[in-house]
Order: structure tokens, then C-alpha cells, then sequence
């Protein structure tokens, strides 16, 4: 709903992403890719058809389900950071794994890590007001992929950052693709950053207008 | 998420908004050190009024009359006099239902008293000179108390003596009627001149030697009443002085349950060796003490109930205001995975934390006003007294215990309301939120 005015923001999405994809969406503002990236991070519901998400129907679960499954088993990058602003970084990597309730020395030693491997093992207890957006990000990949989740979604996650630390940021987000074999999906306005991705969807008024695979065989 | 977790996030949520987060505590702090105060000083009146009617008043704490007297016994006084065998029958139970409380014999006398020249009426309390400093209980080095040795000495209230004019070592005439109807007349000897602190009794108030009204009334060795005092007053120390007043509001008073259970069974013990009386509690015997009662406790009410209303309007505009604030920081954590019950949580330990700090400043700031009310010695004259008393507050633990009980309550449930709606948004409306 937009006001008033309801408006259909996907028509006729057909898509299966399948384990360890890398995959961006792009399209014009208003094409549906956030919405689309929502229902995909099990935030956001279809009014029609069906969304499996790891072998489930994700109709069929309750809130607290849906909350579970979004905890174990996605990782949300988002455009602003969405750092909790109380929290240090690695209490901010902390927080899912806690959420989960892992064992206390666990949950350190792997924010620890994860902090090691976006190189911020020395900012861990600056809080998100002390770091630059690019740091920020960072975390917040960090945040996303400690609880070793099965699907990374990241809504723009370079918009707010200049180019070259948007090229550092997806740069490590393919890497982290490569290293754990977590399927990853982002969005982007920016054609550049299109280059090194293997799969690519184009939106357009809520559909899938293109879809282009740079594998070598093709469909992964 | 452990709830050492939760307690540490909220903590530092507290922290983001400092200002507003102050005065939220400090309205819990006021709310509660208002209720607190006004609990204290009402729990000091009551205390206060209770050993005033026990111990200056000398109604002691039951009152003993054979049963009728109540309705009958102006009518027909020689028949509800106890005899000398009855009061020894009360003694004897009293001993065995309530051993070390002491029993004080009394008559009422009312008549005429003469200057010589003028008469007015009067209403006198007799009793034995001794009884009486008993049953002024740890307050008898308070003046005003008939002289050992007297046997035609009075005190007179300070209104009645204005009304004739005595002073101290004045003579007088008094004027009554004996239980049979005759007129019988006696000199008494003004001994001393006592505030009764009552405006409507000092200006007839008077207490005699209990032998002289049993002459006047022509009923040697009878009484009309017994009057009983529990050990705990009997064997209190004597105070006097600054010690003495604020003993006034903090010496404990046996409560209903207590009176009415010895009541009973003392009613039982004395029905089964044959002497029917009824007895009345110092609670009911002094309305006044009642009425106050009731009064203070209905403007408690109506202060807790605007207090608590203030109160839940301060935390629920912060919580309000806190989950308006952090709408954005709601949906990314319900994205990564937070139920609607945790956030609802972590608003609701916020607040739970803010009450907390508020209450126990509240609670400090009770102990000093307290402090420094008492100290300052403010007096004031209360309604129908005719004399000033101080203003004492004292400290009502469970009264202070269930406020702050209640704020907590009210304070959790305004902070949930803005909580649930939040947990309950649609969390991509949260994330856009701006």
C-alpha cells in the first residue's frame, strides 16, 4: 500500500536461487527490487502465489517462526547500516548469535573472528557513531554472516558509501561467498559493480525483464 | 538472548535520551517520596491519636461495663454497677487471659460545680489517683495527674476553670445525684488545671479520686466500669519531655485483630463464671480517632490514585517517545530475528529499570524530608484540638511497600502498550520508518 493507493510491486516473479549463488538485482527506483529482496528475507509476505524458503512454505509459519527462521538462517545487510547504536561492533556481531542463545564464549569467539575478517579486530568496541560507513558496513556483513546463514540479503548496501569502499564492501562480500559458500543477493543502482557478479536479474515494474548468467556453465 | 544482555541494552537505551530519562525518574521520585510522606505522617497521626485517647484521655484499651449498661445504665445506674465480688471475678480473668495487664476501676460523675458565686455543669472521670498514672502507660510524667494522697482533690479542664475563675489551690463546690436520685453535695480542692485538647470537653472536664464519686453516689466499692491495660503499656518506661511527644507517634497501639480476640475470649471467660458484660475496644470508644482515620485514608487514596496517574503518563510519554525514536533500530531487530515478545521485553526492562532508579531515589528522598520535617519541629493546631501538636512524619513500610509495588505495576503496563504496538508493526514499515 502506498497511502491510499494500492500498488502491485512484483507481477508474475518466477525465481529459484539455488545454495551459494552470488546474485544481484538491479533495475530503476520503483522497479520492486526491495520488495522483492523483503519477501525474500521473509519480512515481507506475497499477497499471491508462493514463497519456499529452504524447502518450507513460509506462509505456513507462525511470527515467531518466521523470526527464528530470518535468525538462523538469513543475514540482512541493509542500505543505512541499521547498526544498533548502543552496541559496539562486536556486541553488535554479537547480537544475533545471542538472540539464538549460544554458549557466551562461543558467541565472542566468533564475532571475534568475524571481526578479524573484515579487518576491525581493533575497533571492536567503538561504538557504530565512532566508525566511518564504510567500517559500518563491515559490521554490519559481519553482523550478517557470524551465525553462518544460509542467505545473505543486502538492500543497496552500497548506496550510501563512495565508490571505492561500495567496490571494498561487495569485494568482501564475494570473497565471504567464495570462503563459506553463503548464498548472496544484493541490490544495486550502480551497473559497475554488475561486472563481477555471476547472476544478474533485472527489474522493471515489478517484473523480471532480464536475466543474464556469466558462469562458464551457464546456469550454476 | 540472556536477560543480562537485555538488562545491559536497556541500560544504555536509558542513557541515549538523559534528559528525558530524568525526568522521568524524578516524577517516580516525587510520586513516591508524596506518597511515602503523606503515608508516614498519617501512620504517626493515627499512632498519636490512638495513645492520646489510650494514655491522655485514660480510656485504656477495653472498657469492661456489665451487660445492658450501655442502654439502660443512666436509667437505672445501682442496677449495672459492678460489686466488689464482680470486679474481682474480671480481675481474676484478666490475669489468666491476659497476664500483667491491669485492671483500674471508674466512675462517671456528672452535676453542677459552684465558685460560690457562679455554677456550670460538669462531667468528671473518677478514679484512684494510682490507676490513673498507670493508665497514662509510658506519658505519666506528663502533668496533670490527681495527687497520691487526694481524697476531694480535682483537675479541672482550663475552659471550665476560665468559666469560674479557679486557679490552682481554689475551692469548689460540686453538686450530683446519687445512683438513687438524691442530690448529695461535696468541696473539692482545685489540684491542677490541664489542657484536655478537646474543644469540646475542656470547658466541662474534670477528674476526681474515684472514692469521693463513690461517696457522692452513694455506691462504696462499686464501679461502673473497668477499665484494662495491657502489659506492654504497663510496664512501658516513663518518657517525658521532647522523648515523651515523639513516643506519642511512634509507641505501637494493639490493633483490631488483637482487641477483638481479647475481647472475645475474655466475654467467654467471664460469661462462664457468670458475669455478663460488654466490652468496647479503644477504637471504638474514640470516634475521633475513627473519623480521622477515615478521612486521612481517603485523601491517601485520592493522592496515590493522582500520583499513580502522573506517573504512568511520565513513563508511557517516555516509552512513547522511545519507541517512536528507535521505530528504525525495532525493525532491524525483528529482521535479524527478535520475536514480538523480546522487544516487548527490552521497552518493558527500560522502563522496569527506570522505576526502579526512581523509587529508590524516591525512597532516599523520603528518609530526608522526613529528617528534616521532624527536625524543624513544625506545629500546627488540628481540627477540634485545642492545643498545637507537632507535625511528625513517620515511616510506613508497607504502605511505602505497596505504592511502590503499584508504581512498578502501572509503570510496566504504561511502557508495554507503546512496546506491543511497536513489536507488533509491520517490520518493513519499521525499517522505512524516518
Amino acid at each position: 500500500m502506498l497511502g491510499e493507493t494500492r500498488i502491485r510491486a512484483l507481477r508474475g516473479v518466477d525465481l529459484e536461487v539455488m545454495p551459494g549463488e552470488f546474485l544481484a538485482i538491479w533495475g530503476p527506483s520503483g522497479s520492486g527490487k526491495s520488495t522483492l529482496m523483503n519477501v525474500l528475507g521473509l519480512i515481507d509476505a506475497v499477497d499471491a502465489g508462493r514463497v519456499l524458503f529452504d524447502g518450507e512454505d513460509v506462509a505456513l509459519l507462525s511470527d515467531d517462526e518466521l523470526s527464528d527462521r530470518r535468525n538462523h538462517k538469513i543475514g540482512f545487510v541493509f542500505q543505512s547500516f541499521n547498526l544498533i547504536p548502543v552496541l559496539s561492533a562486536r556486541e553488535n556481531i554479537m547480537l544475533p548469535l545471542q538472540l539464538r542463545r549460544c554458549p557466551e564464549a562461543e558467541i565472542v569467539e566468533r564475532a571475534d573472528e568475524w571481526l578479524r575478517k573484515v579487518g576491525l579486530e581493533k575497533l571492536r568496541d567503538f561504538r557504530p557513531d565512532q566508525l566511518s560507513g564504510g567500517q559500518r558496513q563491515r559490521v554490519a556483513i559481519a553482523r550478517a554472516l557470524a551465525g553462518h546463514p544460509k542467505l545473505v540479503i543486502a538492500d543497496e548496501p552500497t548506496a550510501n558509501l563512495d565508490s571505492v569502499t561500495g567496490h571494498e564492501v561487495i569485494d568482501l562480500m564475494e570473497q565471504l561467498n567464495e570462503e563459506t559458500g553463503v548464498t548472496c543477493i544484493f541490490t544495486t543502482h550502480d551497473p559497475r559493480l554488475l561486472d563481477r557478479v555471476p547472476r544478474q536479474l533485472r527489474l522493471n515494474d515489478g517484473m523480471i525483464t532480464n536475466e543474464r548468467y556469466d558462469t562458464a556453465e551457464g546456469l550454476p | 538472548m540472556t536477560g543480562r544482555t537485555f538488562f545491559s541494552m536497556a541500560w544504555r537505551n536509558l542513557w541515549r535520551n538523559r534528559r528525558r530519562s530524568l525526568a522521568t525518574v524524578v516524577s517516580i521520585a516525587f510520586g513516591l517520596t508524596a506518597v511515602a510522606i503523606f503515608a508516614g505522617y498519617k501512620g504517626a497521626t493515627y499512632t498519636g491519636l490512638a495513645n492520646i485517647a489510650i494514655h491522655s484521655d485514660l480510656i485504656g484499651h477495653l472498657t469492661i461495663n456489665k451487660a445492658g449498661w450501655r442502654t439502660e445504665g443512666k436509667l437505672h445506674p445501682a442496677r449495672y454497677l459492678f460489686s466488689e465480688a464482680e470486679i474481682d471475678q474480671v480481675r481474676e480473668a484478666i490475669a489468666k487471659v491476659a497476664p500483667g495487664a491491669r485492671v483500674v476501676e471508674r466512675m462517671s460523675v456528672m452535676g453542677l460545680v459552684s465558685n460560690g458565686r457562679n455554677s456550670t455543669i460538669f462531667v468528671a472521670n473518677c478514679l484512684n489517683p494510682t490507676d490513673m498514672l498507670l493508665l497514662r502507660g509510658p506519658f505519666r510524667g506528663i502533668p496533670g495527674v490527681l495527687q497520691e494522697n487526694s481524697s476531694r482533690g480535682a483537675i479541672l479542664g482550663s475552659g471550665l476553670a476560665d468559666i469560674l475563675g479557679l486557679e490552682v489551690g481554689d475551692g469548689a463546690s460540686i453538686l450530683v445525684n446519687t445512683i438513687h436520685g438524691q442530690a448529695n453535695m461535696a468541696d473539692i480542692d482545685v489540684e491542677a488545671i490541664v489542657d484536655t485538647g478537646n474543644l469540646a470537653t475542656n470547658d466541662k472536664w474534670m477528674t476526681l479520686p474515684l472514692a469521693l464519686a463513690q461517696d457522692q453516689l452513694d455506691a462504696i466499692g462499686k464501679a461502673e466500669g473497668l477499665t484494662v491495660l495491657l502489659p506492654a503499656a504497663v510496664n512501658a518506661p516513663t518518657l517525658t519531655g521532647r522523648a515523651a511527644e515523639e513516643a506519642m507517634y511512634t509507641t505501637p497501639t494493639p490493633d483490631d485483630e488483637t482487641m477483638n480476640t481479647l475481647r472475645n475470649t475474655l466475654l467467654d471467660a467471664l460469661a462462664r463464671r457468670g458475669v455478663h458484660t460488654e466490652m468496647i475496644t479503644w477504637q471504638e470508644q474514640s470516634p475521633f480517632y475513627r473519623q480521622v482515620k477515615n478521612m486521612f485514608d481517603m485523601m491517601f487514596g485520592l493522592l496515590l490514585g493522582v500520583v499513580l496517574a502522573i506517573v504512568a503518563l511520565s513513563i508511557a510519554n517516555a516509552m512513547g517517545m522511545a519507541v517512536v525514536e528507535r521505530t528504525r533500530e525495532i525493525g532491524t531487530l525483528r529482521a535479524i530475528g527478535m520475536r514480538r515478545a523480546s522487544v516487548v521485553r527490552l521497552f518493558v526492562t527500560e522502563a522496569v529499570l527506570l522505576v526502579v532508579v526512581g523509587l529508590l531515589v524516591g525512597l532516599a528522598l523520603t528518609f530526608l524530608v522526613r529528617a528534616g520535617v521532624n527536625a524543624l519541629d513544625v506545629r500546627y493546631v488540628p481540627p477540634s484540638l485545642s492545643r498545637d501538636v507537632q507535625l511528625y512524619v513517620g515511616f510506613a513500610p508497607l504502605l511505602t511497600t505497596a505504592a511502590a509495588l503499584a508504581l512498578a505495576a502501572l509503570a510496566t503496563f504504561a511502557a508495554t502498550v507503546p512496546a506491543r504496538r511497536a513489536a507488533h508493526a509491520p517490520i518493513i514499515s519499521s525499517l522505512g520508518h524516518v
